[in-house]
């Protein structure tokens, strides 16, 4: 058991590096750039200057991530909104996100940086095109749940092995509030339940 | 100039497609815009080659290189990315250039004056070079078996079919025995000559020689069956199934 607890902390220490290494990471901060510069190309001013205010909205959150252990659903959902808006430019026309959310849970709790790594997964190996839209579902439930749900769409061949982020949250998500996260994968539909706190976790 | 663009974000194909215009170098007239493997190789098959390609590598459904496996490439290359370290490597070898996303001006016309001052014999062997730094060239004819007390070569076209269960991969020739083999068949997918063996799924890889016929799945599947018993039903799953059927028809 202390075992465990330990090679969760080693693990801890390991994620929030990896926050903020792996999610800044060069991939997302040059395709973001890319956005930037179709915006600019296409001489969208409006929605250049939103995109640049979601981009610098997305650094921040996730540079003052290691301060931070769990935030409401709220704030992280205002975090997703930003990054989603990013993917969207990115991806337009392919790419689509429902987000819905229970008020009452808008203030219940959850680690920080829960959601991202479920959307990256999803992005990452999943097809994506206009043939084949890809669309990413997070709603709670009424068990106090959140759920990040997409439809399944294999590539032809993966570019690299997967499953470091998902087990990486797992264990996060088990030495901050003592749950498991659930994955389930059936009917073509690629499920992730995060149980929701209705209190933060102290440090 | 006829270029194809192949890349799977929208933002960077607006990009590229405005750099384009913009270039004082020469005119380049945009053919189509494909997003992914499939589509690619598809389009390659019939269509006319451009005079230039430009290639992101990370496509829709998968790394682009994959495209070379599968259809014959007869235009210039410059591949396109974002950040990829080991693929900038790669390609220093062999294409023209590699743009860094987003590309800037300065860098396309750099890489557009390249492409105009090529002699005939040097878009050829560039051509020739691009393909085959890709195509599977270390393509194994024999397989070395290796049991406790012995080992011997097995030639690859005596093999009917691969396939692998509790992490084990048998190899199952025409003469009805089995064979262990100690590689995986990631690896064996990659190392087999690609005309004549294809990799159904996971558990399957299967040689063209051996399908007897196939049939439609529900799900937008396929069933193959083989020529011989196999362990389990061979399904072909509805992402590969377009893949297959070109494999299928591609033989020569």
């Amino acid at each position: 058991m202390e075992l465990e607890m330990e090679q969760l902390k080693t693990e801890k220490i390991q994620t929030s590096y990896n926050a903020l290494m792996g999610q800044i990471n060069p991939h997302f901060l040059f395709n973001s750039l890319n956005g930037l510069n179709s915006l600019i190309q296409n001489d969208e001013k409006e929605r250049t200057l939103t995109y640049l205010g979601e981009l610098s909205n997305v650094f921040r959150y996730i540079l003052q991530s290691n301060n931070k252990e769990t935030v409401t659903l709220a704030e992280e959902l205002e975090f997703v909104k930003a990054y989603t808006y990013l993917l969207g430019v990115r991806y337009e026309g392919k790419l689509f996100f429902s987000i819905q959310a229970d008020q009452k849970l808008l203030l219940w709790y959850l680690p920080i940086l829960s959601i991202l790594p479920l959307i990256e997964n999803a992005v990452k190996h999943n097809t994506i095109s206009k043939q084949s839209p890809l669309r990413i579902d997070i709603y709670t439930t009424a068990d106090n749940e959140l759920i990040v749900s997409n439809h399944i769409q294999p590539k032809i061949e993966e570019d690299s092995k997967g499953g470091l982020g998902l087990k990486n949250l797992w264990g996060r998500y088990r030495l901050l509030t003592g749950k498991d996260i659930a994955i389930s994968n059936r009917n073509e539909y690629f499920k992730v339940t995060l149980p929701l706190l209705n209190a933060p976790v102290k440090k | 100039m006829k270029a194809v663009i192949i890349e799977d974000e929208t933002a960077a194909v607006i990009s590229l497609k405005a750099v384009l215009g913009q270039n004082s170098v020469m005119p380049v007239e945009i053919v189509a815009e494909l997003e992914s493997i499939n589509e690619s190789v598809e389009y390659f098959r019939s269509a006319p080659n451009p005079d230039v390609i430009f290639m992101d590598i990370h496509l829709a459904d998968g790394l682009a290189f994959k495209i070379f496996e599968l259809v014959e490439i007869n235009a210039p290359v410059i591949f396109t990315t974002a950040y990829d370290e080991y693929a900038l490597q790669a390609f220093q070898v062999s294409s023209i250039d590699y743009l860094l996303k987003p590309v800037t001006q300065t860098s396309l016309e750099r890489a557009l004056r390249k492409l105009y001052l090529f002699s005939p014999e040097e878009r050829d062997e560039h051509i020739k070079q691009t393909n085959s730094t890709f195509q599977p060239n270390r393509m194994i004819k024999s397989l070395l078996v290796m049991l406790p007390d012995k080992f011997y070569p097995l030639p690859t076209e005596n093999i009917l079919y691969f396939y692998t269960a509790n992490e084990k991969v048998t190899a199952y020739t025409s003469d009805g025995r089995q064979h262990p083999i100690d590689r995986t068949l990631d690896t064996l997918s990659e190392q087999l000559d690609g005309q004549q063996f294809f990799r159904a799924n996971r558990q399957f890889i299967i040689a063209r020689k051996a399908i007897k016929d196939i049939d439609l799945w529900f799900g937008s599947r396929l069933s193959v069956n083989l020529t011989v018993q196999v362990p389990e039903r061979i399904i072909i799953s509805k992402t590969k199934t377009p893949m297959f059927k070109k494999w299928i028809l591609a033989e020569d």
